[in-house]
């Protein structure tokens, strides 16, 4: 279990440092979603279910939907341009 | 005259922030010896110790229950967040409400051509629709037993909404959310000033007495549950319909 937990948080580390970097936005919004979805499962290996339902609808569906959204509009304005 | 107008505008916004300031430079140094609303410093009367004293960790430790306000759900988090802190959860869904309200303001209505989905999305979509609705629904009303509840449970409602909107079935319409969020908003202020009128105490349950662990316990837990649900997902469809809508 402790290593699952140590291997989950690796790759929320990487994650979080890949979103910083990159400088597609496209791929930060998609990291930053698993970024979030990793985190949700370590909520659930920390036993708190109900964080980890909240945060794995919110965090990682609804947060994403809404950038890609707001990444689409940002996009539809520069091709108008 | 303008200019006189907006420097007494930056006087007062001055002195608000020296007075905020102040005070933050005072809780930042208190010791405990401030304004105390409720008594806080003895132990025995602070709610940690209460959680303290029936965890789950040890496995000799046991809970009896009676007929207190943690005891009407069996998920014990659900009791807290909606008998202890639904106060926390209404204001949290009115600035959820607040967020929409500014978000219609800014975001200005284009018109945008919407692209047409794929045969295998439209055609697909009514079955992950029926899926998620019924994990929704399962969700807020199993809250007060198993993990869920009403935030989570109108999210993934919206996230089925959102799943039609993308493969352009007609689900809703706005009217129909407006009406929805009104209806649920004023029932959940409505219930608590009826607690008020019965129990003498805003926001409190007033239906106890039933079997913990059964569908229909926990009193007004349910209920509440089921109406900030159908809160959160009409704000949060309305979102989706403010950003894709064909025009």
């Amino acid at each position: 279990m402790t290593n699952l937990a140590i291997f989950i948080a690796v790759l929320m580390f990487l994650g979080a440092v890949w979103t910083v970097l990159t400088d597609d936005v496209f791929k930060a919004i998609v990291v930053f979603g698993i970024v979030s979805l990793m985190s949700s499962v370590m909520f659930l290996l920390m036993q708190a279910p109900d964080v980890a339902i909240t945060e794995a609808a919110i965090g990682s569906g609804i947060t994403t939907a809404l950038f890609i959204f707001t990444y689409k509009k940002m996009e539809d304005k520069k091709n108008e341009r | 005259m303008k200019d006189e107008k907006s420097l007494f505008i930056n006087i007062l916004a001055l002195l608000i922030l020296s007075f905020m300031a102040f005070y933050i430079y005072k809780v930042s140094i208190d010791t405990g010896d401030g304004i105390k609303i409720t008594d806080n410093i003895t132990p025995q009367k602070r709610v940690a110790d209460r959680y303290l004293k029936k965890n789950v960790v040890d496995e000799n430790s046991s809970y009896k229950f009676g007929q207190t306000a943690e005891d009407t759900s069996a998920n014990i988090v659900t009791s807290v967040v909606v008998d202890y802190r639904l106060f926390d959860t209404t204001l949290e869904v009115i600035v959820l409400f607040v967020t929409i309200l500014g978000f219609g303001f800014v975001i200005p209505k284009d018109k945008r051509r919407v692209l047409k989905p794929s045969v295998i999305l439209h055609r697909w979509a009514p079955l992950l629709m029926i899926l998620m609705f019924m994990i929704g629904g399962y969700m807020f009303i199993n809250g007060h037993l198993s993990p869920g509840g009403g935030f989570p449970a109108g999210a993934i409602i919206s996230t089925a909404i959102l799943t039609g909107v993308l493969a352009g079935r007609k689900t809703v319409t706005h009217k129909t959310l407006k009406v929805v969020e009104a209806i649920a908003g004023i029932s959940i202020f409505g219930i608590g000033i009826a607690s008020y009128l019965i129990k003498g105490v805003f926001f409190q349950n007033f239906l106890t007495g039933d079997k913990i662990g059964d569908l229909f316990s926990g009193g007004l837990i349910p209920v509440f549950y089921g109406l900030i649900a159908f809160k959160v997902a009409a704000e949060l469809s309305n979102i989706y319909f403010e950003f894709y809508e064909e025009c």
